[in-house]
């Protein structure tokens, strides 16, 4: 029986005799591939994302290998220096393969795109996202998207950096046109999963959750949603152009035929730099999720976090001039740029020290999503400040297109969005898939992902303060120590991650049946089965405060936290506003 | 084994004192420095306060209030407080603000150049910087005087290239199509590295050139000897020699190995006198003809196996009066081959000293030539702008007009030599009949030609791309700051002397030499 | 909380396993962030398009056809009777409905027609300065067919057309894109399961209807100032 075939599940739930969860319910291949169901789909986002995570990994492998010697160590000339330009090209495809992969087809959709579709209406009580076939052609054209990526790399490696930037994408002799078309490909599904999700908080949420008593993952979501609707058809549009330049040249963004190079830089960016919010915000929600649930406490000054995802989403709009405040803007417009960058970079504090707050007179469990969730804190505080710097101007033409912007971003999308991203992973795994990790394995990884990933990156922001600019396939010897600290600490990463994927595969066989509630998290998802059932839930969950713990306690015999009877006055009525 | 004691040797280089310098950042020996180094410490110990403060809270309540058998709820605490959350949104925003308002006023400042600015024009092309200097030198390093601002006006020949030298706080973009500039004014005299910021393909991590700042009489000094790459201590060279100079000086080493080993362009070991295969199927055999066209007209022909489109046009910089920097390299390329033969060879000898006189006594007018626009005036007469004074002497105001088609950037677009740019070649030009894309034909006198320089967008000429030529050059040139239109003048008065046809209806209002006072 | 999971009416399509999610108004959201977004792609293209007009200002006068006022005509008229078939389902009379879903449908068609009229027009203009080019300078290379263009004699000239290609094809397609679920309502009227208060379908095509409308006036107000 197939998902699609129908079954005798109605709208009046029934005990089943045998327990069945999404992961039995249709067990042919043709059950998972055109599945409407929304953890289905989300499991299969995970598949493709970690697929293409490893890709980009084993990239950025090679990257710091490469860079081990000032010459380069795999690729590099023969002696003459035009052998070594030859040489060189493939270390430019092997970065931009990076760059476009980690960036389009891991950080955009994952947290999304996995987490957001199999937990989304699992906290909302729901029984789908809104519109589940729309969920599934999203996916696939994710899946397309990611498939004309590869094709565009096999018929010959694009070597533009992932930006783009006119007039090289015009020039270059390599397949821009088919790697865009993906790119293209993966922006419309990024625009039917924010649609999908806002109109799913909309309408979806049960009786009873104001929009001040929603868990604060959906809060993040919904900006998250709301960046992808308004800003992905820019670059959509700036791909199109793209594409024509290439193919037809219509001189837009080509000097040589008087086109505005620069013209280019400010649509890409007026979609990417939105975008770095997109990679961000579900990773911020996530970790308010976890600090509060492993606090034993209650979230503090949820209105200011929740509000603050929308700033920082409405803000990041007007932001993406600081990007390029070295290619000749007027320094007036420059000064606005800068100006708004501070602006936005407040609301992202507000949210450390919420999170600080929550963690105060909480009784902390250090298990491993919490781990990542407070080195989510100290790698982003570091990512967010060196931000600051770059934003200040007289001190950006002194840093731009150095490794200090490669070590920044690298701190807020590695250590923020992937280490987000696999706090989650490790917060939600048992609900994924009703088995646990162990624990003790899992903590030893976080600490050795925290060392290498701080080892990997420092090195880089203090290489590129003194000088060193990025894209470079060899540099200057005096630059040397710092890349060797950067190299070891990258492969330090790939044993942390090749053990993560190790006691994870372990733990889908072998590990121990997960209870409801490992965790003693007070949102809905912990009211249903791990794995839940085909619809999510048996009987329809009562909405209470998704962050009053206090009515939950340990029971050793289940292994996981149960619901106790609370004192009467404690219970919060169901209608009555936060 | 090798690797290792590579990476050793490395290590032994490593020039600590910029590990512990100023906090991450060079020393800084510009003016700029001392802002951008104050900026960078203030925002360094705040960023360290707050990093100490947040993850020293972090530890400190991971550990005062673990979860514990005893204690497994936390203790009750409130679970908003406004007066909170208002205090550490502000005070965040105040310092964000001031990083803000110092950030700003320096970068205003690195944003003007002042106006006795000494110019500098520099291209950048894939993957070589080429510096031209106010007395028509060129060269592979940037010679820069100490306290004296120099402006950079900087164009490229193809992609997007940064101009970045970390040991003077500078960087800006280079844009194609547009002429970017920057200032710097050195403080320290030393040897720093230029590096290419902004990403421009396979050579843009060797894409860089060595910075000289010396004091300003050493630094004239440079340029002068620059300025001749022909002759070496009063000694003409022979001319494979100068094609090997110049095979650095113009980037040619960025595509084509001496050694055989495949790079983006075809080797030039063992090509002069071979035979090659072209794409359109034809076997041709390498000899001073092939050679020129694929120098001169890159697009023309192309042997199999190379990409199209990648070699930049040389355009002027081998023909007409340049046609010695085309034998020079030619000589080079057949120095470089065993196949090399007297059909291969350019039609002059190697060795200046030899039968054929013209090469060695035109060597030292031609190396100026080479290099820069040497202005023929009308009677015929070559003047070499290095030679110029900049005395009190009143300079004819050509010369002044020779100077600016360089720091202006006109250089980048026009060909003083007849031979075709982007936009038309000023020889020749000034008194000639040109063809509107309206239909019109016109005389090139001096009302046309100041209406194209200042107001490129209001006619456009058959032949030349529209659009190309910044309309800038009004607010430069012309207006309420340049009411004499000296400057315009100049320029004018340079075409002038580029042509034969010059007459009194296309010369500027005013005489081309000052009277003296 | 299960009443509001409940479809208003029961849904035909019904296929998934006792998931049936037809909240409402969920549908009318979803096409309202869906035409925002669209609308953040026309305004971003027509206020880059202005910035790259602004920075090259060309004397150069390309006529636009005069087909263009004919085809705004026609889709202008095309919204009218789409909000005629949206306001007569609201009030159950079904033929009126049907009728102006119909003339919606053929309108929008005729749009299209109308607008490769168009093209066809200022292909031929480009062609004929391009014939005229070619007797000047024998070295220029057409840009027409898809080449690139080896020389750029008349690049100003070209990204006009360009432009106007651009605009023109891009709305095409979103006109384009709306016949299809339009002529799915037709269908579905036909077949009467529409109501005065089950009418999704048409809403829907109501909206979007006055999207494509809305962008190409303000498409046709930038050709006009601009060329």
């Amino acid at each position: 029986m197939t998902a699609l075939a129908g079954n005798n599940y109605g709208d009046t739930p029934v005990v089943p005799a045998k327990p069945d969860n999404y992961l039995t319910h249709g067990k042919t291949i043709r059950s998972w591939l055109l599945t409407l169901d929304h953890k289905r789909i989300g499991i299969m986002y995970l598949v493709v994302g970690l697929l293409a995570f490893f890709i980009g990994g084993m990239l950025a492998e090679v990257i710091r290998t490469q860079l081990l010697v000032p010459q380069g160590l795999i690729f590099h000339g023969t002696g003459s220096v035009a052998s070594s330009y030859a040489a060189y090209r493939y270390y430019n495809q092997v970065f931009t393969l990076h760059g476009i992969i980690m960036v389009f087809l891991v950080l955009i959709p994952i947290i999304p795109g996995a987490l957001g579709n199999f937990a989304l209406p699992l906290l909302l009580g729901a029984k789908d996202v809104a519109f589940p076939k729309l969920n599934l052609i999203s996916f696939y054209l994710y899946v397309v998207g990611a498939l004309l990526a590869i094709l565009s790399t096999v018929l010959g490696a694009v070597d533009t950096g992932w930006t783009f930037y006119t007039p090289f994408s015009i020039q270059t002799e390599s397949y821009v046109v088919v790697m865009v078309l993906g790119i293209f490909l993966v922006g419309f599904s990024s625009i039917f999963t924010g649609i999908n999700f806002m109109v799913t908080i909309h309408k979806l949420r049960p009786p009873g959750m104001s929009w001040f008593r929603m868990p604060l993952f959906l809060w993040s979501i919904y900006a998250t949603s709301l960046i992808q609707v308004a800003a992905t058809p820019v670059v959509g549009i700036t791909f199109v152009l793209l594409m024509m330049e290439r193919v037809m040249g219509i001189g837009i963004f080509n000097p040589a035929l008087g086109g505005n190079p620069v013209l280019f830089q400010e649509f890409f960016w007026f979609y990417s730099h939105p975008a770095v919010y997109i990679m961000i915000l579900p990773a911020m929600g996530i970790v308010s999720e976890i600090i509060p649930v492993f606090s034993r406490k209650h979230i503090f000054g949820y209105e200011f976090i929740a509000l603050s995802s929308l700033a920082i989403a409405l803000i990041g709009f007007l932001v993406w001039g600081h990007h390029i405040f070295v290619n000749g803007q007027s320094a007036e417009l420059d000064a606005v740029f800068s100006f708004l960058t501070f602006v936005v970079a407040v609301p992202s504090a507000i949210k450390v020290w919420n999170w600080l707050a929550t963690m105060y007179k909480g009784a902390i469990v250090l298990k491993t999503p919490m781990l990542y969730a407070l080195s989510f804190i100290v790698l982003f505080t570091i990512g967010g400040l060196t931000g600051v710097v770059l934003g200040a101007l007289s001190e950006d033409v002194v840093l731009h297109d150095t490794y200090f912007v490669v070590g920044h971003f690298h701190y807020v999308m590695m250590g923020g969005t992937l280490i987000g991203f696999i706090a989650g992973l490790h917060y939600w795994w048992p609900k994924m898939f009703g088995r646990m990790y162990n624990e003790r394995i899992a903590q030893i990884t976080c600490v050795v992902m925290f060392i290498g990933i701080n080892l990997t990156f420092f090195p880089q922001l203090m290489v590129g303060a003194d000088g060193m600019p990025r894209r470079y396939a060899s540099y200057l010897p005096m630059y040397q120590p710092y890349m060797i600290a950067s190299t070891i600490g990258a492969y330090i990463q790939l044993v942390a991650f090749l053990t993560m994927a190790g006691y994870l595969m372990h733990s889908l066989f072998y590990g121990k049946k997960a209870p409801v509630n490992p965790w003693g998290g007070g949102s809905l998802e912990w009211e249903t089965s791990s794995p839940p059932p085909h619809d999510n839930f048996e009987t329809t969950p009562s909405v209470g405060d998704p962050y009053d713990y206090s009515d939950l306690v340990f029971d050793a015999a289940v292994n996981g936290y149960v619901h106790i009877e609370k004192p009467e006055e404690s219970l919060v009525p169901v209608t009555a506003p936060h | 084994m090798t690797m290792i004691s590579q990476m050793l040797g490395h290590l032994g280089q490593m020039d600590l004192s910029r590990l512990t310098g100023a906090l991450w950042l060079p020393h800084g020996e510009s003016t700029f420095s001392p802002q951008v180094q104050f900026l960078w410490n203030f925002w360094y110990w705040i960023s360290v306060f707050f990093t100490v403060l947040i993850v020293g809270l972090m530890v400190f309540f991971v550990i005062r209030y673990r979860h514990t058998k005893d204690r497994t709820i936390a203790d009750p605490s409130p679970t908003h407080n406004n007066a909170l959350e208002i205090t550490w949104t502000i005070i965040p925003l105040i310092i964000v603000m001031v990083i803000f308002a110092l950030g700003f006023t320096e970068y205003m400042n690195m944003d003007s150049p002042p106006a006795n600015s000494y110019n500098i024009h520099v291209i950048a092309q894939k993957w070589s910087w080429t510096f031209v200097y106010e007395n028509g030198a060129i060269s592979n390093t940037l010679y820069l005087p100490v306290d004296k601002p120099v402006k950079l006006n900087m164009t490229s020949k193809d992609v997007l290239h940064g101009f970045w030298i970390p040991d003077l706080s500078i960087q800006r973009d280079v844009v194609p199509g547009r002429v970017m500039t920057t200032w710097v004014e050195a403080t320290h005299p030393g040897t720093y590295w230029l590096q290419c910021a902004e990403y421009c393909g396979n050579g843009h991590s060797e894409m860089r050139a060595p910075v000289v700042v010396e004091p300003y009489p050493k630094f004239q000094q440079q340029i002068l000897a620059a300025a001749n790459i022909f002759e070496q201590d009063g000694k003409p060279l022979p001319l494979s020699t100068v094609g090997k100079k110049l095979y650095t000086t113009l980037g040619c080493l960025g595509c084509h190995s001496v050694d055989g080993s495949k790079g983006t362009g075809p080797s030039w070991k063992n090509l002069a006198g071979s035979k090659e295969v072209l794409t359109n199927g034809h076997t041709v055999s390498v000899d001073y003809a092939f050679l020129k066209t694929m120098i001169t007209h890159p697009g023309r022909v192309l042997i199999k196996g190379f990409p199209a489109g990648v070699m930049p046009s040389y355009g002027s910089r081998f023909t007409g009066k340049n046609v010695k920097n085309l034998y020079a390299v030619v000589w080079y390329i057949n120095s470089l081959s065993k196949y090399s033969n007297k059909a291969s060879q350019p039609p002059v000898p190697n060795n200046p000293a030899g039968s054929e006189p013209a090469a060695s006594s035109a060597s030292g007018k031609a190396a100026a030539s080479a290099t820069s626009a040497a202005p023929t005036t009308a009677s015929g007469a070559a003047t070499p702008v290095a030679k110029v004074p900049a005395g009190p002497h009143p300079v004819p105001l050509h010369v002044l007009g020779a100077k600016l088609y360089q720091s202006l950037g006109c250089i980048g677009c026009h060909t003083v030599n007849g031979q075709p740019g982007v936009g038309p070649t000023w020889k020749n030009l000034a008194g000639y009949p040109q063809k509107l894309t309206t239909g019109k034909t016109v005389i090139a006198d001096y009302k046309f030609l100041r209406t194209m320089i200042l107001d490129p967008g209001k006619m456009d000429v058959v032949g030349s791309p529209a659009g190309v030529m910044p309309n800038m050059y009004k607010y430069q040139l012309s207006g309420k700051k340049h009411p004499h239109e000296n400057k315009l003048n100049a320029i004018i008065w340079y075409i002038n002397t580029l042509s034969n046809r010059s007459s009194k209806a296309t010369e500027p209002p005013v005489p081309d030499v000052p009277a003296a006072k | 909380m299960t009443g509001a999971l409940q479809p208003e009416t029961p849904d035909p399509s019904k296929r998934y396993g006792g998931k049936s999610l037809h909240v409402p108004g969920a549908g009318t959201l979803g096409v309202s962030l869906l035409v925002g977004s669209l609308s953040v792609l026309f305004v971003s293209s027509l206020i880059g398009y202005i910035c790259y007009w602004f920075s090259f200002p060309r004397p150069v006068r390309v006529h636009l056809p005069w087909g263009l006022w004919l085809s705004t005509a026609v889709l202008i008229l095309s919204s009218f009777t789409i909000h005629w078939a949206w306001s007569a389902i609201r009030h159950d009379l079904q033929r009126s409905c049907r009728v102006a879903l119909l003339a919606t449908l053929i309108l929008g068609i005729t749009f299209l027609g109308l607008q490769c009229w168009n093209w066809a027009e200022i292909y031929g203009a480009l062609q004929s300065a391009d014939h005229a080019l070619k007797a000047l300078h024998p070295q220029y290379v057409s840009p027409i067919g898809g080449m690139r263009m080896a020389h750029a004699l008349i690049y100003e000239k070209q990204a006009m057309f360009a432009a106007f290609f651009f605009f023109t094809v891009m709305h095409a397609v979103h006109v384009l894109g709306g016949l299809i679920p339009l002529g799915v309502v037709n269908v579905k009227a036909r077949q009467g399961i529409y109501s005065r208060n089950y009418h999704p379908g048409v809403r829907y095509c109501l909206i979007y209807w006055h999207f494509l409308d809305a962008a190409w006036i303000l498409i046709l107000i930038t050709l006009l100032i601009t060329f």
